[in-house]
């Protein structure tokens, strides 16, 4: 079980870490989800105290990392894609995590056989692929026999068939007992991964739910239905009190209320309709909504203006529901916040140029954030953050 | 304490990077001296064997130095280039024990390639030398001669590592160090009237203890040789509080 409590890191006048407190159970796999920059290397490194927090304490099984006693058999960490030498033969890589942790040199050959590089093991570790590079990560995590997994991105890199052995992995993991903890920036990944989410942007918790929860409530479907005489079927459906919006090209977006009845609705009264049909919101936008709103929150500009335009933006209920851990009210950070140049992730990181101009100037660099075609959610690919 | 030295041998031992260090550390002290040996004429040389020994040594204890300071500095500094670190504080959270454990076993690789490279020198160069060119083991401060190679080695090694935690920097560190010993170091010993300072300076102090006694210095060999260690513990006490106070 992990534990944190209040966790906060600063660097200079950034805040990585922002008041961070959640707790990770044994038994099921935790999904740590944010954007490239929300603080998530940063909180598992804390866990492992590598970073000393500016404030707050994270705890395994009730104490500090470094008070483990050969904490490597109590926490298994994948950390970066490579966390070792390039000229160092992948077994004696092992060997030697193994000694400092008094773990017998047989385990080396157990965990190189259980992510299968016993093959390649005498290779230098500088020559593996991505993948291999990330089993053998893996593989140190592993030696210790631990009862808790840390993993930052560790399906980065991998291809299809790796993706799936990796989330069976921990899937399995979970199932025996083991605590998983793992970091990701896809939701995608995670609904399909992790039986519960913890949700980060900015440092700061937005959400601490089960995945399936999340899911059925974010991914609410709606009806587009687009016609000449849109203007009649809103009336029509504010009768109704249906819950509708309009989409930027004109178009209602119908919420709660089956296709069918909607097509229904509309004979009833002898309208004519050019679309009828029903979408499905992406995942990927949910997260981006309930991230986005977050950064909001944190960019300290003038509600009105930031970020999307109303009608670009989510649905009520795709934003952080009441209860959901979302930024206090009354939050503000100084005028000017926002990451000093020079801070860690390459130019690029933070709210890009424009980020958060009146509508009508899409950020540049990257692809706009509010703007999604109509119909389709966002590419489920990186924010326009900078790699972080 | 145990557990981490083991780790810290096998990582040192599975570097390439160690094994061209110490095969360049030897050779080229070897060779030198053996070179040496040949060139050498009865009339150059010294009076005695320490002196004898001493110009032998003079390569070794100069220029092959920085070959096993630049392996000592890696030791610090592939950590942190590979972002290894992260992994091997993950496992021994301790950061003083990690440096401690790096000091011992990077201090014994260098006491041994000294030892090995004072003695092959002595014994293949003997051979060769002129038959009237004194080199007797059993005269006075042979022994601390000898000896004090692989000790000046040893600690240069601490320097080396805590130079290398301090900066995370393999090219600036290597540099400071040549620079140091074979620079700066040397032109103010050279200039009169910075001699007196210049002698207690790291490596001019270290270095007097692979070379005879001079009764005009104010530093004997072992007092040079306790000077330079200052220098050595001091900075491996600030690595260990840097590494303690900074994220890794």
């Amino acid at each position: 079980m992990i534990e944190a409590h209040s966790l906060t890191k600063r660097y200079g006048n950034t805040v990585a870490v922002d008041n961070l407190s959640f707790t990770v159970q044994p038994g099921r796999v935790t999904g740590f989800l944010g954007p490239n920059g929300a603080g998530k290397s940063t909180t598992m490194r804390l866990i492992l105290g590598l970073d000393r927090p500016t404030g707050g304490t994270v705890l395994i099984n009730g104490r500090h990392y470094a008070s483990l006693h050969q904490p490597l058999r109590n926490v298994g960490a994948l950390l970066e894609t490579k966390a070792f030498h390039p000229g160092r033969r992948a077994v004696h890589h092992l060997r030697w995590i193994a000694a400092s942790n008094g773990i017998p040199s047989r385990r080396v050959q157990e965990v190189l056989e259980t992510v299968g590089l016993t093959a390649v093991a005498s290779k230098r570790a500088g020559g593996y692929s991505l993948g291999m590079s990330q089993r053998l990560q893996l593989a140190a995590a592993l030696l210790g026999d631990p009862q808790i997994l840390l993993l930052d991105e560790p399906v980065n890199g991998l291809d299809p068939e790796g993706i799936q052995w990796m989330r069976q992995f921990m899937q399995n993991w979970a199932q025996r007992g083991g605590t998983v903890f793992v970091s990701s920036h896809l939701l995608s990944e995670m609904a399909v991964t992790a039986d519960h989410l913890v949700i980060i942007g900015r440092g700061r918790l937005i959400a601490d739910v089960p995945t399936k929860e999340f899911v059925s409530r974010s991914a609410g479907g709606f009806v587009r239905v687009r016609s000449p005489q849109a203007d009649k079927i809103e009336q029509l459906l504010t009768e109704k009190g249906a819950d509708f919006s309009r989409e930027p090209d004109g178009a209602l977006a119908v919420r709660g209320v089956e296709a069918a009845r909607v097509g229904e609705l509309v004979a009833e009264h002898g309208l004519v309709l050019h679309e009828l049909s029903p979408q499905q919101a992406s995942l990927e936008e949910a997260f981006l909504a309930i991230t986005r709103s977050a950064q909001e929150f944190h960019t300290g500009g003038p509600a009105a203006g930031v970020g999307p335009p109303p009608e670009y933006g989510p649905p009520p209920e795709y934003g952080p529901p009441p209860g959901y851990g979302a930024p206090p009210p009354g939050y503000g950070p100084p005028p000017g916040y926002g990451p000093p140049p020079g801070y860690g992730p390459p130019p690029g990181y933070g709210p890009p140029p424009g980020y958060g101009s009146p509508p009508g100037g899409p950020p540049s660099g990257g692809p706009p954030l509010g703007s999604p075609p109509p119909g389709y959610g966002p590419p489920p690919q990186t924010p326009p953050y900078g790699q972080g | 304490m145990l557990r981490t030295l083991r780790s810290e041998q096998i990582k040192l031992t599975t570097l390439r990077s160690t094994w061209w260090s110490v095969a360049l550390t030897v050779g080229a002290s070897l060779g030198s001296a053996l070179l040496i040996a040949t060139v050498v004429s009865e009339d150059e040389s010294g009076p005695n064997t320490v002196e004898n020994i001493s110009i032998l040594f003079l390569v070794a204890a100069q220029l092959a130095l920085i070959a096993l300071m630049a392996m000592a500095v890696i030791v610090s500094t592939s950590e942190y280039r590979f972002g290894q670190i992260r992994m091997t504080l993950a496992a021994t959270p301790h950061r003083w024990l990690v440096l401690l454990a790096k000091a011992v076993v990077t201090m014994a690789v260098a006491f041994v390639v000294g030892s090995v490279t004072a003695w092959s020198c002595i014994l293949l160069a003997k051979p060769l030398l002129p038959s009237g060119l004194r080199l007797d083991l059993s005269d006075p401060g042979a022994m601390r001669i000898m000896w004090g190679l692989p000790l000046f080695f040893a600690v240069a090694a601490l320097l080396a590592l805590s130079l290398g935690a301090v900066l995370r920097n393999s090219p600036a560190s290597i540099t400071i160090l040549a620079l140091m010993s074979l620079g700066v170091e040397k032109t103010l010993l050279a200039i009169p009237k910075t001699r007196d300072f210049a002698q207690y300076l790291p490596f001019n102090a270290g270095a007097r203890i692979t070379q005879p006694h001079d009764a005009g210095a104010e530093l004997t060999p072992w007092g040079g040789f306790g000077v330079f260690c200052v220098y050595a513990v001091v900075l491996f006490l600030v690595a260990v509080i840097l590494a303690e106070t900074r994220d890794a």
